[in-house]
C-alpha cells in the first residue's frame, strides 16, 4: 500500500523500488489469471463467483497501481478488461470464447508492457482497447440505460465511442480514480486475506540469493578442506568440525531450497498455448497437468520453459491428429496430453505424453537412408527405440511441410540439446498409432554437481556424473583380449555395443584434434605396448601368477551422440564439487566445461565428454558408431585360429590346431624301436607309441629321414606321438573347413592355407583308428559295448562360437552316438532350448552376444527344461572360474578338449539322470 | 631504491611492484595488483597455449596464471628450474577476471614521477602526453612505458595486455 501523502511525482523520482514492487506484484496479478480466464471459459455455463471476483480484482488492483503510478497505457487497458469483467460478475454476459479471448489478449499487452515500464506509453495498445471496447460496446449498448447498480456511473462512456478510444485519456483518468475509491471496500478485505498469507515470506532478489549460493559454495570447499585436515587433530578440534560438517550440509541444501521454485510456474503456461493451439490447427485436446508442486532450481526451471513449449507444441501439431482421424481409428475426439513431473533420485523427472499417431518407425528409417545418416545395414542392426532417437539428430525432421507452429526442422534437436545443457536428458518412446511419450530428466540444481574424480598422470579431473555411465576396470589378459582394434581405433565390445575408446593422457598431449595418422599412431602405440607386457609375463611372471600385475580403468560416459569409453590412471572417488566457468581466456577449449577447487585445495578441471569425443573425432555422422560392425567380420575376429602347418609325405600339407598339441619334439629317426608291428621312441623317459599319418591316412608315405619331428597331442593318456617329416609353419587362419571336396575317416575337413589346399587332421580320431581298444575301454566301461549303443541316442544341445571347436565338439559327440544341434551363442541357445527336448547341454563359457554364465543362468531360472543337465566346455582353468562356473548351474566342469575325459563325463552326466 | 622518495611532489608520482623475469625487471603498476603469493604449484590446463602456466587456488578463488617467460617472448626452455624466489603475482579483479603471473623473482615497489616515464612507441611522435592516454598507448603490446632507474632500466607492462597476449595465442592455437 503507498503512503497517502506521497504525490506521483516523488514516488516516480525518489522511489524506484515502489516501481519494482508494483511490477511484481502486478506480474504476478497476470500469471495467475490466465489459468483463470481458461477455467472461467470451461465453466461459461455457471461461472463461479469466486473466480470471477479473483479475476476482477487482480485486473483492479493492476488498475490501480498503474493509474497511481500514471502509466496510461496500462490504465486504460486494464479499465475496459474490468468494465468487461463487471459485466461477466454481473451475469450480464458469459464468459464465452470471445470475451476470453480478448481478455487473454489484453493480458498478454500487459504484461509485454510490465517487462518496460518506463516506455510501456509508447506501446500500441489500441487494437486490444478496440476490441474490448467493441466487444464492451455490443454487449452493453441495448442495455446500458437500465443497467442500474455495479458499473460506475461514467463507465459506459468509452463505450459509447469506441473510435475515439485514443483521445478518451483524461477521461479515463478520470474514470479509474472514481472507480478507485470506490471499489476500495471490495478490494480491502482481500488485501488484508493475502497479507494474511504473504505474513511469512519476504521478497529477496534474485541476485542476492545467488550471491548465498556462491557462497554456500565457498562454504562447502572450505569444510571440504577442513574435513581433510582434522585426522590427525585433537579431538575436541574435530568434535567442533564435525559439527561445522554438518552445519554446511545443512546450511547447503537450505540455500539450495530457496532457489527452488514449483514446476507448476512452466506448465501453468501450457493450457493457454494449448488452448491457442486448438484454434489455429483446429484440432482437439485435453491436457492434464500432475506434479505441478515439484520444485526445481530457479534457473533450471526457467531455461526449461521454451524446450518443453516446443515439445507441447509438437505434440499437439505433429502428434495428436486431426478430429475425424481420431474418431476413425477409435480414440475419442479431443487428444489426451499428459504432463507430470516427479522427484526420483535427485532429479526430477517430467513426462510428456499424448494419445496421438506416435512415431512411424518405417518413415524415420527411410528418411535416415535418405538424408544418408544411416545405412539399410546399420539400420537393421538398430532397435526400435535407437530409430525413434534418429529423430534427435540435428536436421531431421519427418514433416515434409514445414508447419508454422513447430517451425522449420529445427526440431526434437534442439530440445535435446537445450536439455543437456542443464545437465539433464532427454529420451523419446513411442507406439505407433498409440502416442508419444517424452521423457525429460533434470538435475534439481547447477550449482553443485555430484561428480566422480579421476586421475592421469599428476592431474586430478572432475567428471560431472551426469555424464556418467559405468566404470569398467580390466585386469591383466583382458586388457589384450578386450581391447580390441577397429580401423584406427581401439574400441571394447561391452555387452552389445562396441564403444570407442579414447584415452586422456592422449587427448591431453595433443592439442589440436586428432587426425587419422595422430589416432593411428596412438592405436599403435598402445597396441605395441600391451603386446609388450603380455612378452614381459610370459617370460617372468609364472611365479607370481596370482598378483594382479596390470590394470586399465575406463569411465563409459554418454554424450549427446552416443557413448565412448574414456581410459584413465585411476579412479579417486566421489565428490560433490562446485561448478565454476572456465578463464574467458581458456574459456575456447572444448575439452573443459569447467573448473572446481577439491577437497584438498588444489584445482580440478571439469571435463565435457561431449568435448572430448569431439577432440578425439570418435562422432561420424553426429553420432559415435556403437553397433556392432557387420556379423562377418566378428566371425572373422571370432574364428582366427593359431595352427601348426607340416607335411608328411612330399605332397599333403597337413595342419592340426595348436591348442590341441601339447608339444612338438625334434627326433632322430634311429632313435624310433620297433616292437611287434609298432614302433615306440623314448620321451620324457616314456615309451611313447609312434603313429605315422600314412598307415592311418590314405596319404603319400613319410619322407624318412634322419631328423623328423614328433607331435605330442594334449589330454591323451597313454604316450602318443605323431610322426612328420617337415614343420612348414605356424600361422593364424580362419577356418572355413570344406568337408565337401574331400574327406576321409580320421580328417576334420579340408581348407585352403596359403594357396595350398591342407588337410585338418582329427588328431584324437587317429589315435583311436590306429589303437581302437584304447577307446574301447571306456565304451565298454561306459556302455558294456565297444561300439555306442543305438537305443541311447540323446539329444545333446551344444554351444560354441569358434566353428572350428563346434565342428570338432560335434564330431566326438556323434562318434559316440549322440544327436547333437550346434550354436554359436547362449542367445541362440535358449532359442532352441525353448523349441526343442535336449537331454543335455554342452556350452562354451566366452561367446559373443550371450556368454555361457548369462546362459546358464537363464536356464535355470525357468525355460521348460530348466534342470537340464549341463557342462561346461571351456579353455579357462582356474579355481576361481571353476567354482563360479558352478555357481551359475552347471553340474560339470570340463577344460578344452580332453576329449576322453569329455566324453567320460558326458556319459557319466547322462546315466545319471 | 629509496632515492626518488625525498623529490617534491610538484611531478604526480607513480609507484610499481617491479619483478625479475628473465634477469630483466619489469614493473606494473601496484594499484592493479592484488597481492603476491609464494605459491606457484598451477595446475596445468592442456590444451592451452604455452602463455598459459594454470590454475591455482588463492584461498577459494581460481587463478589463471600466466608464465611471464613465454608471454614475454623469452625461451622457457633456457630456464626451467623451479626456485624458491618465483612468486606469482595476483592482479585486482577490476582489471579482469582473476588472472596473475609467474614471474621468477620479486624485486621492490618502487615510485616513479610520471614525466621519467618515457612511452617507448610514442616518444618520437609527442613528447607531452598526458597520463589518461598512456594506458591505450601500448595496447597491442604489453609494455606500458619505460623508466630509467639509478642502475637499470624498468619496462611496464600492462596487465590487460598480457592476458591478451595470452587468449590471442590461444585462438590462433585453435585456428
Amino acid at each position: 500500500m503507498m503512503p497517502e501523502n506521497s504525490t506521483i511525482d516523488d514516488l516516480l523520482n525518489s522511489d524506484s523500488e515502489i516501481i519494482e514492487s508494483f511490477i511484481s506484484e502486478a506480474k504476478e496479478h497476470l500469471n495467475t489469471i490466465e489459468d483463470d480466464f481458461l477455467l472461467l471459459e470451461q465453466q461459461a455455463d455457471n461461472p463461479e463467483k469466486e473466480l470471477l471476483n479473483k479475476v476482477f480484482r487482480a485486473i483492479h488492483s493492476v488498475k490501480g497501481a498503474a493509474g497511481f503510478l500514471g502509466l496510461e497505457n496500462m490504465t486504460r487497458l486494464s479499465h475496459v478488461m474490468e468494465a468487461l469483467l463487471t459485466m461477466m460478475r454481473e451475469g450480464e454476459i458469459r464468459p464465452e470464447s470471445k470475451f476470453v479471448d480478448a481478455l487473454l489478449s489484453g493480458t498478454d499487452l500487459l504484461t509485454t508492457m510490465l517487462d518496460d515500464v518506463n516506455h510501456s506509453d509508447n506501446i500500441d495498445i489500441t487494437k486490444a482497447y478496440d476490441r474490448l471496447t467493441t466487444l464492451l460496446g455490443r454487449q452493453l449498448a441495448p442495455k446500458s440505460p437500465d443497467s442500474s447498480s455495479a458499473p460506475p456511473p461514467n463507465k459506459p462512456e468509452p463505450v459509447f465511442e469506441p473510435s475515439k478510444a485514443a483521445e478518451n485519456a483524461p477521461e479515463n483518468r478520470q474514470i479509474e480514480s472514481q472507480s478507485t475509491t470506490s471499489e476500495k471496500s471490495d478490494s480491502l478485505p482481500e488485501t488484508a486475506k493475502s497479507q494474511g498469507v504473504l505474513g511469512n515470506t519476504v521478497r529477496i532478489h534474485v541476485d542476492l540469493l545467488d550471491e548465498l549460493m556462491t557462497m554456500a559454495g565457498e562454504l562447502v570447499l572450505a569444510r571440504n578442506q577442513l574435513m581433510r585436515m582434522i585426522d590427525n587433530m585433537d579431538p575436541g578440534v574435530r568434535t567442533v568440525a564435525q559439527r561445522l560438517d554438518a552445519i554446511t550440509s545443512e546450511l547447503q541444501e537450505t540455500v539450495i531450497l530457496t532457489r527452488m521454485q514449483p514446476i507448476g510456474k512452466i506448465f501453468g503456461k501450457f493450457p493457454r498455448i494449448i488452448r491457442d493451439m486448438e484454434k489455429r490447427l483446429g484440432k482437439k485436446f485435453h491436457l492434464s497437468i500432475n506434479g505441478s508442486e515439484a520444485e526445481m532450481d530457479k534457473t533450471i526451471l526457467e531455461s526449461l520453459a521454451d524446450p518443453m513449449t516446443h515439445i507441447i507444441r509438437n505434440c499437439c501439431d505433429h502428434g495428436i491428429e486431426q478430429p475425424p482421424d481420431r474418431i476413425k481409428a477409435g480414440k475419442p475426439e479431443s487428444g489426451e496430453i499428459v504432463l507430470s513431473a516427479f522427484h526420483e533420485s535427485g532429479r526430477v523427472n517430467i513426462e510428456v505424453r499424448d494419445d496421438g499417431r506416435g512415431i512411424n518407425v518405417e518413415m524415420i528409417r527411410l528418411k535416415a537412408i535418405q538424408k544418408g545418416l544411416k545405412t539399410a545395414a546399420e539400420l537393421d542392426l538398430m532397435d526400435e527405440h535407437e530409430i525413434i532417437r534418429l529423430i534427435l539428430i540435428p536436421g531431421f525432421t519427418t514433416v515434409d511441410s514445414i508447419s508454422n507452429v513447430s517451425g522449420r526442422g529445427v526440431g526434437m534437436d534442439v530440445v535435446k540439446t537445450g536439455i543437456e545443457k542443464l545437465g539433464g536428458s532427454l529420451d523419446i518412446k513411442s507406439v505407433w498409432g498409440k502416442g508419444t511419450t517424452i521423457q525429460l530428466r533434470m538435475p534439481l540444481t547447477l550449482a553443485i554437481i555430484p561428480s566422480l574424480i579421476v586421475s592421469v598422470g599428476d592431474e586430478k579431473y572432475a567428471i560431472p556424473q551426469a555424464n556418467l555411465v559405468e566404470m569398467v576396470c580390466l585386469y591383466d589378459d583382458d586388457i589384450k583380449n578386450r581391447i580390441e582394434c577397429a580401423d584406427d581405433q581401439e574400441v571394447f565390445r561391452l555387452r552389445d555395443r562396441l564403444l570407442p575408446m579414447v584415452r586422456l593422457n592422449e587427448v591431453l598431449a595433443h592439442p589440436t584434434p586428432f587426425t587419422r595418422d595422430v589416432r593411428a599412431g596412438i592405436t599403435e602405440k598402445y597396441r605395441q605396448e600391451i603386446k609388450e607386457t603380455i612378452n614381459h609375463e610370459d617370460t617372468y611372471d609364472e611365479d607370481n601368477y596370482d598378483e594382479i600385475t596390470q590394470s586399465l580403468s575406463f569411465a563409459i560416459l554418454n554424450t549427446s551422440a552416443g557413448r565412448f569409453g574414456l581410459i584413465i590412471d585411476s579412479i579417486i572417488g566421489a565428490e560433490e564439487i562446485v561448478v565454476k566457468p572456465m578463464h574467458s581466456a581458456v574459456k575456447s577449449l572444448p575439452i573443459y566445461s569447467g573448473a572446481t577447487i577439491m577437497g584438498d585445495g588444489n584445482v580440478a578441471l571439469i571435463l565435457d565428454a561431449d568435448g572430448i569425443a569431439s577432440h578425439a573425432r570418435v562422432i561420424r555422422n553426429g553420432r559415435i558408431d556403437t553397433t556392432i560392425p557387420q556379423p562377418e567380420s566378428v566371425l572373422e575376429k571370432e574364428e582366427m585360429q593359431t595352427v601348426l602347418l607340416f607335411k608328411n609325405g612330399p605332397y599333403e600339407h597337413f595342419a592340426i590346431a595348436l591348442p590341441l598339441i601339447r608339444r612338438v619334439e625334434p627326433i632322430k629317426i634311429s632313435a624310433i624301436e620297433q616292437i611287434g608291428k609298432r614302433q615306440y621312441i623314448t620321451i620324457d623317459g616314456l615309451s611313447t607309441l609312434v603313429l605315422s599319418l600314412d598307415n592311418v591316412l590314405n596319404v603319400s608315405p613319410l619322407t624318412a629321414k634322419d631328423e623328423m619331428y614328433l607331435i605330442l597331442p594334449r589330454h591323451i593318456k597313454r604316450p602318443v606321438g605323431l610322426l612328420i617329416s617337415e614343420l612348414i609353419d605356424i600361422t593364424e587362419t580362419t577356418i572355413e573347413l570344406n568337408v565337401e571336396s574331400y574327406i576321409e575317416d580320421g580328417l576334420l575337413g579340408t581348407d585352403i592355407i596359403n594357396s595350398n589346399m591342407t588337410l585338418f587332421i582329427d588328431i584324437y580320431h587317429i589315435v583311436e583308428i590306429a589303437e581302437p581298444e584304447w577307446f574301447a575301454e571306456r565304451r565298454i566301461g561306459l556302455f558294456g559295448t565297444p561300439e555306442p549303443p543305438p537305443e541311447s541316442t540323446r539329444q545333446v544341445l551344444l554351444l560354441e562360437d569358434v566353428s572350428f571347436f563346434r565342428h570338432l565338439i560335434k564330431g566326438y559327440l556323434e562318434a559316440d552316438g549322440y544327436q547333437v544341434t550346434a550354436v554359436e551363442n547362449g542367445q541362440r541357445g535358449l532359442e532352441y532350448l525353448g523349441k526343442n527336448e535336449f537331454d543335455l547341454i554342452v556350452s562354451d563359457l566366452e561367446m559373443p552376444v550371450m556368454d555361457g554364465w548369462e546362459f546358464m543362468r537363464n536356464v535355470r531360472k525357468g525355460t521348460r527344461q530348466s534342470d537340464i543337465p549341463a557342462i561346461a566346455l571351456t579353455a579357462l582353468n582356474t579355481e576361481k572360474d571353476r567354482v563360479f562356473t558352478m555357481e551359475c548351474g552347471y553340474n560339470c566342469y570340463e577344460v578344452k578338449m580332453d576329449r576322453e575325459q569329455f566324453l567320460t563325463s558326458v556319459a557319466k552326466i547322462l546315466k545319471e539322470t | 631504491m629509496k632515492t626518488k622518495t625525498k623529490e617534491q611532489s610538484e611531478s604526480p608520482k607513480r609507484q610499481f611492484c617491479t619483478f625479475i623475469v628473465y634477469n630483466r625487471l619489469f614493473g606494473v603498476d601496484i594499484l592493479n595488483v592484488k597481492e603476491v603469493n609464494p605459491q606457484v604449484n598451477c595446475v596445468p590446463i592442456y590444451h592451452a597455449p604455452p602463455e598459459v602456466k594454470g590454475y591455482i587456488n588463492i584461498r577459494g578463488q581460481i587463478y589463471l596464471i600466466l608464465d611471464s617467460l613465454v608471454t614475454l617472448g623469452f625461451d622457457p626452455a633456457s630456464v626451467t628450474d623451479i626456485t624458491e624466489h618465483q612468486r606469482i603475482i595476483l592482479f585486482k579483479s577490476t582489471i579482469d577476471e582473476p588472472f596473475g603471473i609467474l614471474v621468477d623473482r620479486i624485486s621492490d615497489v618502487v615510485t616513479i614521477e610520471i614525466d621519467k616515464i618515457e612511452n617507448r612507441r610514442s616518444e618520437a611522435v609527442n613528447k607531452k602526453r598526458s597520463p589518461s592516454n598512456r594506458i591505450e598507448l601500448g595496447s597491442s603490446d604489453f609494455s606500458e612505458g619505460i623508466a630509467k632507474l639509478d642502475d637499470q632500466l624498468l619496462v611496464i607492462l600492462n596487465p590487460h595486455a598480457l592476458l591478451r597476449i595470452g587468449t590471442a595465442a590461444l585462438s590462433s592455437v585453435k585456428a
